[in-house]
């Protein structure tokens, strides 16, 4: 009996390598699942081989298995569903980079406008005089009671520090007195153009507010 | 930065993404392309678009030979946001037929 068994396994081992060259074979198969190929007709299949780290071949589970042989890592989705990953259509990564060591003032981080003001207070009282201070992803979408700050509320959260805050989309910015000061902008200043300026109360005096990056580049040089 | 950067794009990779775009605001091309290494395979596939103060980086001919780095080309046109009120739009952002379909308008 045992030899039996030998020889059906030795017999598998055999087939596999004579099924499929190693020239040929997939380096991994998922099969057995629900796989959403998205393709141009939306096909569902069971299974797909990858090699080299691309898809090579979908089709069901008997097709791909036989794309198999003995060094391919195959992966039972027992049912499972498998979707191709996500496309990331318009990211900035390094902006994102840039601002990972920056306060995070995140509508997913905090719940509430007071707990993320709070948090910020907390993080400019660490800081030192004259540091500057930066926080990102201020999101009036996700945080709807959120009021906007003012040059006026951010000078008196940060009176001895520049103190900028990005927003979430990253097209608009807020800055305090200090930070107006340090970069050499005031009423005065005339607005790099129609879209991207400085915000003015009815009289002509910043009110802590930037519109897009190219205002915004002096406050993120330092 | 780099190691910023690696992690940016690790971070992509671990909610699910394969791809990503990059539009503009770019690590130069060497240093993307090494942080796009994890352990000499490919981390995930970036696409690349360069502004105008950029432009040094861009390649005599489309990159061809990597599936997983390609600059494409240039961002002529920025875009705007909704909530900054920069952006350009022919119909009321939260209100056509697309949300009216999903029910958020």
């Amino acid at each position: 009996m045992r030899m039996v068994r030998l020889l059906i396994l030795l017999s598998l081992w055999v087939l596999l390598n004579v099924s499929c060259s190693s020239e040929h074979a997939a380096d991994t198969i998922f099969i057995g699942g629900t796989v959403l190929t998205v393709d141009e007709n939306n096909s569902v299949v069971e299974a797909i081989a990858i090699k080299d780290g691309m898809i090579i071949q979908v089709g069901t589970t008997t097709e791909i298995s036989a794309m198999a042989n003995s060094s391919t890592k195959i992966i039972e989705l027992k049912g499972q569903t498998l979707v191709p990953g996500f496309i990331a259509a318009h990211e900035h990564p390094t902006l994102t980079a840039v601002f990972a060591e920056t306060i995070d003032l995140s509508a997913f981080t905090f719940n509430s406008p007071d707990d993320m003001w709070q948090h910020l207070k907390q993080q400019i009282a660490l800081a030192d005089k004259g540091d500057w201070i930066y926080g990102m992803g201020l999101d009036p979408v996700l945080m709807p009671d959120l009021v906007l700050p003012s040059k006026a509320f951010l000078d008196k959260i940060a009176p001895n520090n520049p103190l900028v805050i990005v927003s979430q989309t990253m097209h608009s910015f807020w800055a305090n007195s200090t930070a107006f000061a340090e970069v050499s902008i005031d009423n005065q200043t005339a607005d790099p153009g129609n879209g991207s300026y400085y915000g003015r109360d009815q009289q002509g005096n910043l009110n802590g507010f930037i519109s897009e990056s190219e205002a915004a580049s002096p406050f993120l040089d330092n | 930065m780099v190691s910023r950067y690696e992690q940016t794009l690790q971070n992509l990779v671990e909610s699910g993404f394969t791809s990503v775009a990059s539009v503009g605001f770019n690590l130069p091309p060497i240093m993307a392309r090494y942080a796009a290494s994890d352990f000499f395979a490919p981390r995930i596939r970036q696409f690349i678009y360069l502004t105008d103060i950029e432009l040094e980086h861009l390649p005599e001919s489309p990159i061809q030979d990597n599936e997983f780095y390609k600059i494409l080309g240039l961002k002529l046109w920025h875009d705007g946001s909704p909530y900054t009120g920069t952006m350009a739009l022919e119909e009321p952002y939260l209100f056509n037929s697309l949300t009216q379909m999903m029910g958020i308008s």
